[in-house]
């Protein structure tokens, strides 16, 4: 009687064990795989403390501050001489019928708002003359004029007085182009000429005209299509080597791999939107890649969509 | 009957223990290695998302010679009818450029060579090969695998070259723009 009456009460007793080993094992093994996909998934690459230490590196500049955000752009029109952009000057230059493409314009008329201090650092290339004389390279060669800011700024901050070949004085001989690219013009007007030691540039507009050149000529000849070739034609006109997903620099872009090539590359791309932020410098100067540092100063393509805002998209 | 059900409840928890070990540790994989905050050896973004295996291309050390383009010396009058001009100029016109590739090195770095259109003159031959570091010197991490992927770039577009029946040494080719592209393309292919 007592046994037949424990046989009663232990059988369910036995389920239910059962049941809760099962339900406890479960629980462990989900627990475990949540635990090891979580700690997957975070970025190996950075500390937390590293972005606010970069940030700092800006004087007199809050981190947030460098937030991109995005609101209504500011329309800032200047009166733009375009006394400079005719056809009939002496360059003979034919003027480009290439047509933007709606990628790219849509692309340079993003509505991203950027930090006062790096609108501030972009300014002097939104100029009058400046801008006239990128326009000029937009209807020679087919180029956005507002990558010919970009590249300016990245090559001597717009400084019109320097060439946006890299960024030496006009009349200068600038190393960055070969003899075979001058020696044989003898229009000063159409491109860089040969003065018995190497390539000058005559003054702004050249300069422009080659730039465009140049820049096209990197992504197979014709100018970007897309905004991945805009920044891939970036990053080559500055030389590929400062790609930052090479870099081990602990407050370098930390969205690597690239989604594309060129869009890690600091040139073309810092301060662009958050995820450009922040990014470094590979190579401190031609042949010199040692180290790697904070990059302080706008990509080509940030200064692009910047000059086209305070243009009002014009 | 008591330990009959014991030998079941330790014997259905022990397979599921061992199940949960065997699941385990068929899951884990090798933990990424911890990135250093000092600089590491550099690889470019092709060659990380090429390699699979986390392990550093190697450069195998190439010492097949490449020919060299005609040497003209710009310190003299330039001469447009002079032979060599005019035989880079009728070599050019053989080939149909614009010309652009990707190639993939035995060191799994990407490349590209862009050949493009609407040369500065017709006697010299730009052409780029993109995403190798002209800027890497002897001694830096990527120096001798960028090396390594462009001379291998440089010998598949002379294989092009050739199939046009087209002899690179008979072509004035500038490597880029730059000087720095330039001098390190150069010294490249002759070391």
């Amino acid at each position: 009687m007592k046994k037949k009456n424990r046989n009663k009460s232990s059988d369910p007793k036995f389920i239910i064990w059962l049941f809760v080993i099962i339900v406890g094992l479960i629980l462990f093994q989900t627990t475990y795989y949540i635990f090891t996909l979580s700690s997957r998934a975070q970025t190996p690459t950075v500390k937390q403390g590293n972005v606010l230490d970069f940030l700092h590196t800006f004087e007199n500049t809050k981190p947030e501050d460098l937030l991109i955000r995005v609101s209504p752009r500011p329309t800032i029109t200047p009166s733009i001489d375009t006394s400079s952009d005719d056809s009939s000057s002496a360059d003979g230059v034919p003027n480009s019928s290439y047509v933007n493409s709606k990628e790219i314009i849509a692309f340079l008329a993003s509505n991203a708002t950027y930090p006062q201090n790096i609108i501030d650092m972009v300014k002097p290339c939104f100029t009058p003359e400046n801008i006239s004389y990128y326009k000029f390279g937009e209807a020679k060669t087919g180029v956005p004029w507002q990558a010919f800011a970009g590249i300016h700024y990245r090559e001597s901050t717009c400084d019109n007085t320097k060439s946006l070949i890299s960024g030496r004085s006009f009349g200068d001989v600038e190393t960055d182009t070969p003899i075979a690219d001058c020696i044989s013009n003898t229009n000063p007007d159409a491109g860089p000429v040969y003065n018995g030691v190497g390539c000058v540039y005559k003054n702004f507009k050249v300069s422009t005209l080659f730039a465009g050149k140049v820049f096209k000529d990197k992504i197979g000849g014709n100018p970007p299509k897309t905004k991945e070739e805009l920044i891939k034609a970036f990053a080559g006109y500055n030389g590929w080597g400062n790609e930052n997903c090479t870099s081990s620099h602990p407050n370098c872009y930390r969205h690597c791999p690239a989604k594309f090539k060129g869009d890690d590359h600091n040139y073309a791309t810092a301060y662009l939107d958050n995820d450009h932020v922040p990014m470094c410098i590979r190579c401190q100067s031609d042949g010199v890649c040692g180290s790697s540092a904070p990059e302080a100063r706008p990509g080509a393509a940030t200064v692009a969509l910047i000059v086209g805002q305070l243009s009002g998209g014009k | 009957m008591n330990h009959t059900k014991l030998i079941v409840i330790a014997g259905s928890f022990t397979i599921v223990i061992v199940l949960v070990i065997i699941v385990n540790s068929l899951s884990v994989k090798k933990p990424e290695q911890p990135i250093s905050e000092n600089p590491t050896p550099i690889i470019s973004q092709s060659a990380r998302s090429n390699s699979s295996n986390n392990t550093p291309p190697v450069a195998h050390l190439d010492t097949t010679p490449i020919p060299l383009r005609p040497t003209i010396n710009f310190a003299d009058k330039f001469d447009p009818s002079s032979q060599l001009i005019v035989e880079s100029k009728n070599s050019i016109r053989k080939l149909p450029i614009p010309y652009t590739k990707e190639f993939v090195a035995s060191n799994k770095i990407t490349t590209e060579i862009v050949v493009p259109d609407h040369q500065t003159n017709d006697w010299s031959l730009q052409i780029y090969i993109n995403y190798i570091n002209f800027s890497s010197q002897p001694g830096d991490t990527d120096y001798e695998s960028h090396r390594q992927a462009f001379k291998e770039t440089a010998k598949e577009l002379f294989r092009w070259m050739n199939s046009y029946g087209v002899s690179p040494s008979d072509i004035y080719i500038e490597w880029g723009t730059r000087k720095i592209e330039r001098d390190t393309a150069q010294k490249w292919l002759t070391n």
